[in-house]
């Protein structure tokens, strides 16, 4: 098969600092509203079983709000995607209250922490929460792990022939990990992908890889640059501005080991 | 998709003639825990630290232990020509690293928290959260080391994390995105993986007994393993990867579904993408944590796909279970039982347990064999199947699952 591959974007999910859902973040990329990055308080994923929903870390209420603001607005039935998880960095939260636990000298690690601890967790939580046998993937390339989430739910897409459910998401970390990683405010983004046309499809996104040679594309407001540079799932932000704009354009994400990635938008 | 190339290093040793052969003797890689500070009565895979040697110079940004693992590793079984090799023909940007852990370099943070005191309450400045802590810091390390330019990330699953690579390879491979692929994956013991079983009453206080009546949890352990994928046509010498079943349980964050659910879903779709039977595989390698639920849930499962016919066995009583690791650890024991003609019967294992009605086996058994599977599961409800075949005429080698 010839690179680029062609997916449908059908519909998408966001949440994260100065973003409600995703209409509203359509206007701030429209520059209809102003971007304030203030932080929303998370929503408690009523959908979950109380037990469950009582264990959620910030980093799964995070993924869970947007992946349910996709799906809700695809009318997709939700046991029937394929999902791929993206973060860089997972819970900052729950890996610095182990790391203190085992800085003590009792080193008594919490169960639910522990288990909540694994970079899946929110795909964990979303299988229980959508009783979503399908197969489902967690992902991590440091900065480019929007990236990385894109190439690989376009390949699934497109070679399973499935609807694919793209989450990617990323929180700041607490002090100490906040001094040696910095992530601003907290970002999340939920793409529903198919690799067939349907009258839901909002546009086209064919997805090559490119050389170092093409510059990154960036967000034409300081704020939201500023953003986007400081928050890895908010690297998908100048795709979502070309989405919201109806733009077609070339979107340009840096990607691992020098390379890019080329996603060729066309709106519909 | 051919698997060209494969290099494991564990508990038993640095290189694949070091697990082979321990399996052989039947002499298990598991010892009395004297990690670190851990303070656990249970048994571990260790590698000593003396054969863990720091990083190439030009890769101290992403020192640590998970890596040392990862370096030691690449330099058996001749896997550094071989990807030089692969490189000449393919190109550096047209072979990715899709790679598993479960911990990357956590155990470097551990450390770091301790000298808090030292730094005002911050991480001493030489802490590198990039090149450790960070999962991405493997398949950065896989890169750099052979100065790859291709597609790279990591897959972090929990225990099936080195399992699910080898769909993505496929997948990524039948995309275009890449020609060729090194899979695999790395953990490495810490006290996060300690402390955390011990907290869920999962650590075994002796040497783990998969599917015994009397098991009572798991011997963790640190493993590395890689392989290179390519799409070459098969040689009837060759092993090849035929079909990579992936599913989600849906149903409990750190237990897995009873009747192993989920465990069927994959195994039946790696069946599927193989284009063949159950009883056309001669050997299961299994999941076999040697927990309780575990070995019940994932028994249920090949006992209602399989029925009481195919020898099945878990290899963890040799290596410990390498949770990140566990995926290409068991699928290069899979595949070192084809080409040498042996099933590896179970070690520690004394009464089978009489509730699991499979073939279970116990001894070391000569068989000549052209399909395998491997299975690994892990939290979360992720759950991942590979077939494996040799000397067959099968070549489902674009990933897709079987209509």
């Amino acid at each position: 098969m010839k690179t680029p591959l062609r997916v449908y974007v059908e519909s998408i999910g966001v949440f994260g600092t100065g973003f409600e859902s995703w209409t509203q973040a359509a206007a701030i990329l429209r520059g209809e509203q102003l971007f304030a990055a203030t932080d929303f308080p998370l929503p408690s994923p009523e959908w979950l079983p109380p037990a469950e929903r009582r264990r959620t870390s910030d980093i799964i209420r995070l993924a869970l709000c947007a992946g349910r603001e996709a799906l809700t607005a695809a009318n997709q039935a939700i046991t029937e995607t394929y999902t791929v998880f993206s973060s860089s960095g997972g819970s900052g939260e729950v890996i610095h209250q182990i790391c203190e636990s085992l800085a003590a000298p009792e080193r008594e690690v919490s169960p639910t922490r522990f288990h909540n601890s694994v970079h899946n967790a929110p795909a964990g939580y979303w299988g229980i929460a959508t009783r979503n046998e399908w197969p489902s993937t967690s992902l991590c390339a440091h900065d480019a792990s929007f990236a990385a989430g894109m190439l690989e739910a376009t390949a699934q897409a497109v070679i399973c022939a499935q609807p694919v459910l793209l989450l990617v998401h990323d929180l700041r970390y607490p002090e100490p990990l906040n001094g040696v990683r910095a992530v601003m405010g907290l970002f999340s983004v939920a793409l529903l992908l198919r690799s067939t046309k349907t009258s839901e499809a909002k546009c086209s996104v064919e997805v090559s890889i490119a050389t170092n040679e093409s510059s990154e594309t960036v967000v034409h407001n300081a704020a939201l640059e500023n953003f986007r540079t400081a928050n890895p799932a908010a690297r998908s932000l100048p795709l979502l501005a070309a989405i919201a704009n109806r733009s077609n354009e070339s979107v340009i994400l840096e990607n691992v080991n020098g390379s890019r990635l080329k996603l060729d938008v066309h709106s519909l | 998709m051919n698997l060209s190339k494969f290099t494991l290093t564990n508990a038993l040793g640095a290189g694949n003639e070091a697990t082979w052969s321990a399996i052989v003797a039947r002499r298990s890689g598991l010892s009395r825990c004297v990690f670190e500070t851990a303070d656990i009565d249970t048994f571990v895979g260790q590698v000593p630290d003396a054969m863990l040697l720091p990083l190439r110079a030009d890769l101290s940004n992403l020192e640590c232990r998970n890596n040392r693992l990862a370096q030691l590793c690449l330099q058996q079984d001749d896997f550094v020509e071989t990807i030089k090799g692969a490189i000449a023909k393919y190109g550096a940007d047209r072979i990715g690293v899709f790679l598993g852990t479960s911990t990357s370099g956590i155990f470097s943070t551990e450390l770091a928290y301790r000298e808090r005191e030292k730094h005002q309450g911050a991480l001493p400045p030489n802490f590198q959260y990039a090149g450790t802590q960070n999962n991405y810091s493997l398949a950065a390390f896989v890169s750099a080391y052979f100065g790859l330019r291709g597609p790279a990330f990591v897959v972090s699953s929990a225990c099936s994390s080195s399992a699910k690579v080898f769909g993505n390879a496929s997948r990524m491979m039948a995309a275009g995105f890449c020609d060729a692929a090194i899979v695999g994956g790395v953990d490495s013991l810490c006290l996060t993986t300690l402390y955390g079983f011990q907290s869920l009453g999962l650590v075994s206080n002796q040497p783990c007994r998969p599917y015994d009546a009397d098991r009572n949890g798991i011997s963790i352990a640190e493993a590395a393993g890689f392989a290179l994928l390519e799409k070459t046509l098969p040689s009837a010498q060759d092993i090849q990867v035929l079909g990579v079943g992936e599913s989600s349980d849906a149903y409990h964050m750190s237990s897995p579904h009873p009747e192993g659910r989920g465990a069927q879903k994959a195994m039946r779709e790696a069946l599927a993408q193989a284009r063949i039977m159950p009883h056309d595989i001669s050997y299961i390698n299994l999941h076999g944590t040697a927990t309780k639920t575990n070995d019940a849930a994932e028994g249920a499962a090949v006992a209602a796909l399989f029925g009481q016919k195919t020898p099945a066995s878990s290899t963890k009583g040799f290596t410990g279970h390498t949770l990140g690791a566990a995926g290409i650890t068991e699928i290069a024991i899979a595949a070192l039982a084809l080409q040498r003609g042996m099933i590896p019967g179970s070690l520690n294992t004394k009464t089978l347990d009489p509730e699991i009605a499979i073939n279970y086996q116990l001894n070391n058994v000569p068989s000549d064999m052209h399909y395998v599977m491997s299975n690994s599961f892990g939290f979360g409800g992720s759950n991942c199947s590979v077939v494996l075949g040799m000397g067959t005429n099968n070549s489902n080698q674009n990933g897709k699952p079987a209509p």
